[in-house]
């Protein structure tokens, strides 16, 4: 057992880096495109299944997602949109996990950042490009703030930031509401103004409409696999995620890596939300709650908990999600057979991941052997 | 504000949290880590709704609760134990398979803004000692799914530290090694003990349904199966601490519901979010131990340590 005297392993958090430290690892650091293909397939099958019991036909009902997802340039526009929030989100759980902690509060990190987003933008001055900068850095702090309370709690008190940032969710959504329906409320209905149009994201492409919130999102995520990757202080969160220990003689603050991992992760997530809001809805509302943290965390779960599999996962959601809307409207179901999906898609895939894992572990070692 | 009947409906409101968390603290035990304990919750409260608005029978709702609650400890152990899944990952996703699973289910089921409202579970007092002082009010002048919480709490803390099962779910959870090597069959005791957790929990969810709510509301369990997580941890994995420790979620929600009536001044808002605030305030606060059982959320593999399957 790691006894760590800087911090004490999280039993929930570290754990998922030890269980890797054995037969997964493989699967995390050289991916097998044939079980991602086969688990695309049986997610499919089991969807469908689900789809049955939901009383919809399982064939034209994938026909829907798909054409909603990628039928037309306006659906792929919707696809990349709405993937952009899910990839930032996604991060928001990749790099405290480096670090060995689980953050599960990216939706209330998110909230939080369209809240102060909309709060500065009730008072600031209609300043064009600049404006929408210091916007998006105002998501970016307010999520960050928010994310340091249970930041803190762990690296101080110990408390398990599982629990901790879930439980923030809900403390999130309460105070956007209040927010919206007191200080912020705009008139006579529970939502903010319309943010200014100074401070709106510019669209590119007529049909395919992305705002440039998504091209920055890749920019983010391509830098921070850099940062994780290459730089010592990736290194460093490596380290102290493996939890084995030698953090103390490395010189390596345990505490203030996993501190600043999750205070840098609901900067992320601060950030996606303010996207949002500039990007695509220009209004916050009492009651949005979008649940890209939960979307976020199935992408890095699917993304093997790297950066740039997480983006990919977050475009396979995003189109998840576009075509969600399509089948709406074809089969009157609620919206959130989504989340099912969603959900089967991640269980499947793993699972099949985890198998083709273990079989190629004993082939290896079968091969060793002979 | 009448402090006892304060307390009366701390009780009740806790009922929920408080099964959830017994049946929790049996699984984190045994090293299982159960975060699907919100999805258990949900599904337990559907599958209770749909059975007492078909059968019109209160009490075949709340098996039915407990039922398919046990399924989902089931599968959740299955994908863990057999098919390698992380355990955090898999309780996680059953959540959000559960989450929206029941939100549209709920819709075909009961389309329309009528999300199957079912009678809810009559007060039942305890004849004699519903009359004593205060304490007759708070503690026997309850739901009789609430009553079950004592003698359950009690049960399965005899069993957990008195039996031998109990001291194989000890041992599978803080050294597995050498507790397969003294015999215990880790992997049936792990399923078993989250098929456990998982019962208990469909038996909170349908309480919060048939025996609170009086029917089915998207997402109605608000977290609840998070802070029985919580109370876990709070209640240092001991079972007559736990269920006082739900306690405290109840008084902060009965409290929160009490004030909002009474103060106008204060934003309703945060009566919503008292507790959760209490319940993080709490963790904060070093109440609780960090002794985790030591192989809790730990893969294993019976290979590593060369005993029978």
């Amino acid at each position: 057992m790691s006894t760590d005297r800087g911090i004490k392993p999280s039993a929930y958090g570290n754990r998922i880096l030890d269980a890797s430290a054995r037969l997964r690892w493989e699967s995390l650091i050289r991916p097998d495109a044939a079980s991602y293909v086969l688990g695309a397939i049986l997610s499919i099958i089991v969807g469908g299944i689900a789809l049955l019991i939901f009383g919809t036909a399982p064939f034209s009902a994938w026909k829907s997602l798909f054409q909603g997802a990628v039928g037309s340039q306006t659906a792929i526009g919707n696809s990349l949109t709405v993937a952009a929030p899910i990839a930032l989100c996604g991060l928001a759980v990749v790099v405290p996990l480096r670090a060995g902690l689980l953050n599960i509060g990216g939706d209330g990190q998110f909230l939080v950042g369209a809240l102060g987003c909309v709060a500065v933008a009730a008072v600031m001055p209609h300043i064009a490009v600049i404006g929408a900068i210091v916007l998006l850095l105002a998501g970016m702090v307010t999520g960050a703030a928010f994310a340091a309370v249970p930041a803190i709690g762990r690296a101080r008190f110990g408390v398990n930031e599982v629990v901790s940032t879930i439980l923030l969710n809900f403390v999130a959504a309460e105070l956007l509401s209040w927010a919206v329906d007191g200080p912020l409320r705009g008139g006579s209905l529970p939502q903010t103004n319309l943010v200014p149009g100074t401070f709106l994201l510019p669209k590119v492409g007529s049909q395919l409409q992305l705002h440039i919130g998504v091209f920055v999102t890749v920019f983010v995520i391509l830098g921070v696999a850099i940062i994780l990757a290459k730089t010592a202080l990736g290194y460093r969160m490596r380290i102290v995620g493996s939890s084995s220990g030698v953090t103390r003689y490395l010189g390596i603050s345990a505490g203030r890596i996993t501190t600043g991992s999750l205070v840098v992760a609901g900067g992320i997530a601060g950030m996606a939300g303010a996207m949002e809001i500039l990007g695509v809805q220009g209004v916050l509302i009492d009651g949005y709650d979008p649940g890209y943290g939960f979307d976020g965390l199935a992408a890095a779960f699917l993304g093997g908990g790297r950066p740039v599999g997480t983006l990919v996962a977050a475009l396979v959601l995003g189109g998840l999600h576009a075509g969600g809307n399509l089948l709406q409207v074809t089969t009157q179901l609620n919206i959130s057979v989504v989340v099912v999906l969603e959900a089967i898609l991640v269980i499947v895939t793993l699972v099949v991941r985890g198998f083709s894992a273990r079989m190629l572990h004993q082939r290896a070692q079968l091969a060793t052997e002979a | 504000m009448d402090a006892v009947a304060l307390v009366q409906d701390a009780v009740w409101a806790s009922t929920p949290v408080a099964f959830a968390a017994t049946g929790e603290t049996i699984a984190e035990r045994s090293g299982m880590l159960n975060i699907g304990l919100e999805g258990m919750m949900l599904t337990g409260a559907f599958v209770g709704v749909i059975t007492t608005s078909a059968t019109h029978l209160l009490w075949l709702g709340f098996v039915a609760g407990i039922g398919i609650g046990a399924a989902i400890g089931l599968l959740h152990a299955l994908l863990t134990l057999w098919a390698g899944l992380d355990q955090v990952v898999s309780g996680l996703m059953l959540n959000l398979l559960a989450q929206g699973g029941t939100t549209v289910l709920d819709q075909i089921a009961f389309p329309g803004s009528n999300s199957g409202t079912v009678a809810t579970m009559p007060n039942v007092p305890i004849p004699l000692l519903s009359k004593l002082p205060y304490v007759g009010q708070i503690l026997f002048q309850q739901r009789l799914a609430t009553y079950l919480l004592l003698p359950v709490g009690i049960a399965t803390f005899v069993i957990l530290t008195r039996t031998t099962t109990g001291l194989r779910i000890h041992a599978a959870g803080e050294d597995v090694d050498a507790a397969t090597l003294e015999g215990v069959l880790v992997r049936p005791l792990r399923l078993a003990t989250n098929t456990v957790a998982g019962a208990f929990s469909g038996a909170g969810g349908a309480f919060l349904a048939l025996g609170i709510a009086g029917g089915f509301g998207d997402n109605m369990t608000a977290g609840r199966g998070y802070i029985a997580l919580a109370m876990v941890i709070i209640g240092r994995w001991n079972c007559l601490l736990v269920i006082p420790a739900a306690l405290l979620f109840g008084l902060a929600s009965s409290v929160g519901i009490q004030l909002q009536v009474s103060s106008t001044h204060v934003p309703y808002q945060f009566f919503i979010a008292l507790p959760y605030i209490v319940t993080v305030l709490v963790m904060f606060g070093r109440v609780a131990s960090k002794r985790a059982p030591r192989q809790l959320g730990q893969a294993w593999e019976v290979e590593d340590v060369g005993g029978r399957r």
